[in-house]
Parts: structure tokens; sequence; C-alpha cells
């Protein structure tokens, strides 16, 4: 009925119930969201660790892969790894000083004795127990509060929620729906975070990103369940477009969408899971070279004679070994996926270029930008050309919203502290730059060789790439303002990788021999300039076992040792060449 | 450039949109727009959509319509279907013991070249038809046909109507048509990042692999049915984000679907499925062909001039999406069943239904997911339990939880008719609003992971 004029004056009699009603059903609603998110929340995000270092000497860390079961009897996984103690007990049995165990919670948690306890002696005789908290969901206050909650709105909304189970279809819709919804928390989530609390990091931050995968799509089923409980099940009854009071709308939409964005970018640049822009207090995924060996080279008390540079290939190249052969001083500056750019960027931002540059390069000399756009620390952009500076700009900015550094990010501030998970997949370097990587087995061998059989295949080019050649006449030229002499070496080949990939590719050799022109070219019009192709193993007298590399390409150490047995001279002499020109 | 790009969504669009609407010259912004869009994608082929497009809007002022359709179709086969032609004429040439007729070329597909000259046959038709004035402005006509939001893969709009929106493109925009264009686009990233890409790595992980080889009954049904969820919503999420963009831009496209697996018989499908498309050769080619061969059969033999229509136009509905025998014998196929169900309407037998039509879509899908014969073969074989029913537990392992709650969702929204955008009720709620503002950052955030939309290959 319209209404206008005097009729309006004096409100509908019936209007204040209703809007108590509406307002109380909203309220409550809002609650009730409040708490089934905290409900959520707390089946999501497994139990924060104990970790106690404030005892004389003694470290205690003690874990459960949850903090909330669902029903009396559910088990948990307890963690725990105690460090400079006298003994440990869990739950009042002896134990060693690192293990796993289960433990099903069967009382309520005001009972003596139903948590988890890890009672610990430390080295003067002191002791201390720690309990964990395990919150068990069906007796919890909370959950009777959410059920008593949900019928209340039920009963208030009686009205609207009526056509609902009139029509028959819309409520077997809304009824699979809610199942759905649960069938998705405690079949995928629930599964899912118990992975991330105990996987190992990259595993862990994947699971993390099907978490979020699913989370999205629980939120899209409860919009669908809304929809279906309190919309029309007919799409022509009321279209979108016809019920649009839209500038609250699109600002709604907008505030949601920046919000979002605000969020994950300032989660991702805080905690900066991968070092990709300014650093923070966390431990990095990734494990960034360029700018260790960067800092490395520039916080030597002395420069060192010579610089090693280049790709992982020359990872293993030991700075001691060859002071230990020819008495000059070295730093390994390799980085992994290492170029000539890479090395034209590394020696700009040298305190005191060193007076040899041993450089590993590859066949082609190709170039790979993306590498240095992805790992390489933000400091590096004034030294970059111009592109790839504009690629590692861009890169950075797609990696603001981006799901797996999200992923990642979320991982290591709500993990990486508790559980200590760094990935070693990269070597550890020593002081001088070289990297320390266990020996492997044969059969690791094989399979690593196996894998690069099968994905790397040989460099093929036409000609040398361009801008690799510009910038390594740049190199030239600062190098011979600095009087410095560039050793110039190809690495050599397993040589099962060798026969299988790189012998009978035509375009390889020319590729090959391409190089191997350009850089003697070098070599005749720079008496600054040495070369030494190693890329066949015998050149060096090398093993192809696993003594001798950890795959196709990357050599041990002794296998680095007999390369350098090799150079040992052609350093000397650039060395001597480089001291007589300064 | 492609849409669910990092820079189409956060570049590209927001800024033409703000410019767009901030000056007057709205049609030629959209035509330098419609270019930049193409050229980002790859500068090689520009000068051939540029070149085309005036080609054609000369000739048809010329009133040359013949020579026009001619142009772009020469243009279309020697793009997309000159390999495949001589690779059939080489091989009946081997048959027959002569060797290496015609060579085969190293040709790239120009993004969109379906799309765009079939606009431009459509034009030239509609001009020849008299149904109105070919268009006297070039800028007209060349941003018509680089048109950014549909240049990819369509909807591929009816000349008259998309010429007129753009001779006519208003100079304000109301906020329920931005509303409902972020919101189509929302929507449509969310189908794509969310329920598409999520089908799509089930089946390229496993399911598709393992339906080449004799895996048997269960494994291959499983793969054809999520291929055809996975279609639908790759194909739809991309209408969507189109459709939405179009409003931005003051612009209406036409709608691409209408809850196609809710069909109860095969022409009740092309009228839910890929509309654009099947409206353009139900209009251009299955109503002359049609009004021809009566003229030339007479009228007692209009059921045969129906059926013979229906096999032609069907059989290039398959062949305008790929260069392949596995779509042509799709388009057969569903020739064979307009016909089939056709002629039993005649005779008056209820075979129409949705149980029975989900059957035959499927059927057809797959033929048109297979790459060559073999596969088709081998699925077929699977499809109908030659290699037995197969293991339960190696489809559980391709099945996670993940792609289950997925594929119950597709099935839901499927069911209920809440596929399309358009067809969305309610979305008009604040809570919704936010939400899905919520919902379009997760999707950008896994853009980078996105997997390009199915239909741009064609």
């Amino acid at each position: 009925m319209p209404c206008g004029g005097e009729r309006c004056i004096n409100p509908p009699p019936n209007l204040p119930p209703a809007l108590i009603l509406n307002t109380l059903s909203r309220g409550l609603t809002l609650i009730l969201a409040i708490l089934m998110l905290t409900w959520a929340y707390l089946l999501l995000i497994p139990a924060p660790a104990v970790i106690d270092t404030s005892n004389a000497g003694g470290e205690v860390y003690f874990s459960a892969d949850r903090q909330v079961i669902l029903n009396p009897g559910d088990c948990v996984t307890l963690r725990w790894q105690v460090d400079g103690i006298r003994a440990v007990y869990l739950n009042d049995e002896a134990q060693i000083g690192v293990g796993a165990m289960p433990m099903c919670i069967t009382s309520k948690a005001s009972e003596a004795n139903a948590m988890p306890r890890l009672r610990v002696t430390f080295q003067d005789g002191s002791e201390q127990t720690y309990t964990l908290t395990i919150l068990t969901l069906a007796t919890a206050p909370l959950t009777w509060v959410i059920m008593l909650l949900a019928f209340l709105l039920i009963f208030l909304n009686w009205t609207q929620l009526q056509p609902l189970f009139r029509r028959r279809l819309r409520f077997t819709g809304f009824i699979i729906v809610l199942v759905m919804i649960g069938g998705l928390f405690f079949t995928y989530l629930i599964p899912t975070a118990e992975t991330i609390a105990t996987a190992h990091w990259l595993d862990a931050a994947n699971a993390l990103t099907s978490q979020l995968t699913g989370l999205t799509l629980l939120a899209v089923l409860l919009m669908v369940a809304m929809n279906i409980a309190r919309g029309s099940a007919n799409p022509t009854d009321e279209k979108m477009i016809a019920l649009l009071p839209s500038r609250s709308l699109i600002l709604t939409w907008g505030v949601g969408l920046m919000l979002a964005m605000g969020l994950i970018a300032g989660i991702i640049v805080t905690i900066d899971a991968l070092g990709m822009y300014f650093g923070s207090p966390y431990p990095s995924y990734q494990l960034l070279v360029r700018g260790l060996k960067t800092d490395g080279y520039n916080q030597l008390p002395e420069a060192p004679d010579i610089a090693i540079m280049g790709s992982s290939r020359a990872f293993t190249l030991s700075p001691t070994y060859i002071h230990d052969q020819t008495n000059l001083t070295a730093y390994n500056m390799t980085v992994e996926g290492g170029r000539i750019e890479d090395v034209l960027i590394q020696v700009r931002q040298m305190r005191v270029v060193p007076k040899v540059l041993f450089i590993e390069i590859q066949e082609g000399l190709p170039r790979q930008p993306n590498d240095i756009a992805a790992r390489a620390p933000l400091k590096w952009l004034p030294y970059m050309s111009a592109s790839t500076a504009l690629l590692t700009i861009q890169k950075r900015l797609e990696g603001l919203l981006d799901m797996n550094q999200f992923a990642q990010a979320i991982y290591t501030a709500r993990y990486a502290p508790i559980y200590n998970h760094q990935p070693k997949e990269w070597p550890e370097f020593a002081p001088d730059g070289a990297a320390i990587r266990p020996p492997i087995t044969a059969s690791e061998l094989e399979r690593a060789l196996l894998v690069d059989i099968g994905n790397i295949p040989a460099e093929h080019c036409d000609h040398i790439d361009e801008a690799s050649q510009a910038d390594l006449n740049t190199l030239i030229q600062i190098a011979a303002e600095h009087h410095t002499a560039l050793v110039f070496y190809i690495s050599p080949w397993n040589p099962r990788y060798y026969d299988a990939v790189l012998r009978d590719d035509s375009q390889y050799q020319q590729c090959h021999n391409r190089t191997v022109e350009y850089i003697q070219q070098l070599t005749e019009a720079h008496k600054s300039i040495l070369f030494l192709d190693y890329s066949r193993l015998d050149t060096i007298g090398g093993v192809a076992d696993e003594s001798g590399y950890f795959d196709s390409q990357h050599l041990t150490t002794a296998n680095s040792q007999r390369l350098l047995d090799h150079a040992a001279s052609t350093l000397d002499l650039a060395y001597q060449y480089a001291a007589q020109g300064s | 450039m492609v849409i669910t790009s990092y820079g189409f969504l956060l570049l590209f669009l927001p800024i033409t949109f703000l410019i767009y609407w901030r000056i007057r010259q709205k049609l030629a912004f959209l035509c330098i727009a419609s270019y930049l869009f193409y050229a980002l994608g790859g500068l090689l082929f520009v000068p051939l959509l540029a070149g085309l497009s005036f080609a054609t809007y000369w000739l048809a002022l010329r009133k040359q319509f013949g020579w026009g359709i001619a142009l772009n179709l020469v243009s279309l086969v020697f793009f997309k279907y000159w390999n495949f032609g001589a690779d059939t004429f080489n091989a009946i040439g081997n048959a027959v013991g002569i060797t290496a007729l015609l060579p085969l070329l190293n040709l790239a597909l120009p993004l969109g070249i379906s799309f765009f000259v079939f606009k431009h046959i459509g034009y030239l038709l509609d001009a020849r038809g008299g149904r109105f004035a070919p268009t006297t402005s070039p800028l007209l006509f060349l941003t018509y046909s680089a048109f950014f939001p549909q240049i990819s893969a369509g909807p591929m709009s009816v000349s008259d109507d998309t010429l007129k929106q753009l001779a006519n493109l208003p100079q304000t925009i109301q906020s329920d048509q931005i509303y409902q264009g972020i919101i189509w686009i929302s929507v449509g990233l969310v189908k794509k990042i969310l329920i598409a890409d999520v089908l799509n790595t089930a089946l390229q992980s496993g399911l598709f692999a393992a339906a080449e080889t004799n895996t048997g009954l269960l494994w291959a049904w499983c793969s054809v049915g999520m291929y055809a969820l996975q279609l639908y919503f790759d194909f739809s999420s991309y209408t969507d984000i189109v459709l939405g963009v179009g409003i931005l831009f003051g612009v209406t496209l036409p709608p691409n679907f209408n809850n196609p697996y809710l069909a109860t018989s095969p022409s009740d499908f092309w009228q839910r499925w890929h509309i654009s498309l099947s409206t353009w050769f139900r209009f251009y080619l299955f109503f002359p062909l049609s009004r021809a061969l009566i003229k030339r059969w007479g009228t007692s033999r209009s059921a045969s001039a129906q059926y013979a229509a229906n096999f032609v136009t069907m059989a290039l509905i398959g062949l305008w999406h790929g260069a392949g025998w596995g779509f042509v014998l799709w388009g057969f196929y569903h020739g064979l069943l307009l016909n089939l169900f056709a002629w039993a309407k005649r005779r008056k037998w209820q075979i129409e239904g949705h149980a029975v039509m989900i059957f035959c879509i499927l059927i057809g899908w797959a033929l048109f997911l297979s790459p060559d014969l073999n596969f088709a073969g081998n699925l077929f074989a699977n499809m109908v339990g030659l290699n037995g029913l197969g293991t339960f537990e190696n489809l559980l392992s391709i099945f996670n939880p993940l792609v289950i709650f997925t594929l119950l969702t597709a099935i839901m929204l499927t069911v209920f008719g809440t596929v399309e955008a358009a067809n969305l009720p309610r979305l008009d709620r604040p809570l919704f609003a936010f939400v899905l503002g919520l919902l379009a950052v997760f999707c950008l955030i896994h853009l980078a992971a996105a997997t390009k939309f199915i239909y741009i290959q064609f």
C-alpha cells in the first residue's frame, strides 16, 4: 500500500515488534557467525607449541598437531624435542630426547592427568612440567551456544524460512549444500590443517594453498546456501539487475576487494617468506644466494685475489683449495642460475674488484633475467640493466598478489618459529663462499641423472646472445679499468649425460663451437682474457660416478679439485698478468 | 592479451575504463584500446585484423559482398585449415601413390580469427540481405570488428545490434551498470579459478591420461563428465567476464549460455549452448540452406531438406572449432542427434528428456575432447565397458576431497540453473557484494596458475 501524507504519521501498530525481532535476529546472526568462525578457527589452526629456553642450558619444545578434537576419544600426535636436560617423561613415561607419539584424549579437560604432559628434569636437578590443553568440541560450551543460537534463529525467522520448507527441490538443495559444507570442512579442511602442522615446509605451504582454495569454496557454498534459504530459487523471479541499490553495493564490493588485497599484500611484504622484498625477522623460504654472496664478498676484511663467478656448476670450487695450490686468496661468488649478467651486476657492486675473475660460462652465453628478477635482492636493482630491473619490479609487484607466496607467508609466520622447518634444498655455504654438500649415493646419482636426461635439453643457439655480448663487453671494460684478468671456463658435463643428450646433437655441438670460437676471439683481442674449455670430463681427468658428480653437471668437491688442479697454472698466469698490469 | 591476466584486470581494464568515461571521443578510444589489446597479445597479426576489417568495410560499401566473404574465408582457411587440408589431401594422395602434394606450413593461429572472420561474414551477409545499410564510418566498423572484450573468443554478436550500440555509445554510466559489470566479472573469475581450473587439474593429472589406456568404464565416464562441467564452467566464466567488461563500456553483448545441461533435446541444447555461434549458423547457414533445398527438392521433401541442412550446419560448426576430424565427427554426431530427435518427433515418439540428453551430450564431448581418432576409439571402448569396470581405488586417487566437492558444487549450480552470472538470483545484498570482493581477490592471487580458456584456441 502506498505510504504518504498523514497516513504515515503514526506507524502501523505491528512495526515495533517486527523491528525489534529483525534487529534481534540480525544481532544474533552476527554473534552466531563470529562464534562459528571461532569454532572453525580452533579446529583449523593447530595448537601452538610450548617452547622453553629459559632454563639453564636446557631447550624444550613440546607440541600437539591439534588443539581441538571433535569428540572425546579422538587422538592427537604429540611431538617433543629436548636438549641439554637430564631426563624427560611424557605422561610419566620416560622418553628419549626427540620423539612423536599419539595420545587419545578420553577424559574431560578438568580431570587431572587428562591432558598431555611433558615433565623435564634439567641438568641442575630442577624439574618442570609442561601441559598442553586440548579442547573437546562436542562437550565444549561453545558448541552448545552455537547450536542454541542456531535454533533460536530458526525460530525467529520461521516465517521467512517457511517457503524454503514448502518447496521440496529448494529444501533438498539446501540440505545437500549444508551436507557439502560439513563434508568439505571435516573431510578436507581439517585433514589439510593436520598436514600443514606436521608436513615439511614446502608440502605444508602447498597444503595451505589447497586449504585456502577449500576455504574459498566453502565461502561460495555458504553463499549458495544463503541464496537458496533466503532468496528465490527461480532466477527469472528476481534477476540481479532488478534489485540494485548500486552505489553502496559497489562500495561494499570495493571495500571487500581492497581489504583483502591490502591484507594479502601486507602479509606477503611483512613476512617476506621468499626474501623478495625488504627482509623480515622470519627465516626466508628460499636461500638468497645472490644477496648472501655479494654481502659476503664485500664484508671480507681484504679483497681476495680471485673471485669465482658463474652458476651453481661452480658452487663447489673451493677457495681454500685454490689457495693451497696457488697461494692466492679467493672467494666463491657463484649463484644459482648465474649468467654473465649476474657476473656484471656482482662486479658493479664489488667494493674492490679482485685481480682475477674466474668465470664459469655456458654454451651460447644464454641470459636468464627471470632468475635475477625472482631471486635477486632489491638492492641489486640499481646495478641491473633497465629491462631486467623492470622485469624485477614487475615480478615483485605480481608477487604481492601471489597465492603461493601468501600461503608461504602465513605458514612462515605461524609455524616457522615453532617447527624451524626451513628447507635444506640448497647447500650450506662456507665463509669463503664454497658450497658444502653432503655426498650422495650411487642410486641417488642415478635418479638425478635420469631426471636431468629427461628434463634438461641441450642448449641450442644460432648465435651468441647479443645482450650477453654487450654485458661481456662492459665486463671487459670494467676489468680493464681495474687491471683485472678474466679467466672463462666451461664446466664439464657428466659423460653419461653428455653421451645421452649432447654428443649426437649437432645443434648443441654447433652452439658449443660458436661459444668457444667467440671466447677465443676475445682472448686473441685481449691479453688479459684466458679461456679453458673443460666441457668434456676427460679434460680434467675427472670421474663420472657419485664421487665426482651430484647429477648431470654439478661437480663434487673431488671433481672440483681436479678441475682446479688443471686451472691452477692458468689462474696463476692471469694473476701475474694482472699484477704486472697494475 | 588474456582477460584473466594481471595486466588486463589490474591495469588495462581499470585504466581504459577511467579514461573512457572521461572523454567524449568514446568510439575512437574504444578502437585504439581494442587494437592495443590485440597488439599486446602479439603484434604479428595486427595488420591481418586491420587489413581484413578495412577490406570488409570497403567491399561492403562497394557492394562487393561475395568478394568480401571470399576474402575472409580464404584468410580463415589459410591460417586455420591449411595444414589440416594439406595433410588430408596428401594422405589421399599417398593412398593412390602420389607423395607430398601440398606443403605443410608452420603457421601460428591468429588470436580470435574464427570470431572476427565470422563477424565480418555475418556483417556482409546482413548487408547483402538488405537488413541494414553498410556503415560509412570506417572507425565504427574497425571498432566493431576488433571490440576488445569479444575479440578473443566471442560472443559473436549480431552485426546490426552491436553496430547500433557502438554508434550510439552512452556518454555516462549508471552505478547499477558498474555494479553489474564488476559482479559479473567477479563471478566469472570465481567460476574459472575455483571450479573450472580445479576440475582441469584433476583431469590433466590423471583422468585424461588414464582414459587413453584401458582403465575401464568408471574412469572413462568420470573423465568425460568432468570434462563436460569443466568446459561449461570455463567457457561460461569467460562469457561472464566478457559480458561484464562489455557492460562497463556501455555495450551489452549477447549471452552465450542458458543452462545447456538442462536441455531436453538437441535443438533445445543448441539454443542454450554457445548461443551466439549456433545463432550465427542458424541464421546465416541453416535457414538459407533449408530454403534453398526445399526450393530445389520441393515441399514434399522438406523433412529431407531439414535433415541435410542439419548435417551440413553441424559438421561446419564442428569444423569451426578446429582443424581435426574429432571436431568434424562431433559436428556430424550432433547433426545425427538433431535429425534423430526430429524424426522421432514427427512420429510422435517421446524420447526427449534430461537424462537422455545428458547421455547424448556426454557421448558428444567424448568425441570433442579427443585429440585424434585413436584416442576417441580407446575412450569409447572404455565407455562401453570393453575394458571392464575399472578399479574404484584408482579413481579415488584422482578424486581428492577438494575435487569431489568442487565437482558437487558444479553439479549443484548446474542443476539449479545458477551457473551463468545473468541467471544468478539476488546478489544485491551487501554481504554478497563484500564476499564477492573477497573472492575476486582470491581469484586474483590465483591468476598466475590460471589455465588458458579452452575456447580461445578455437
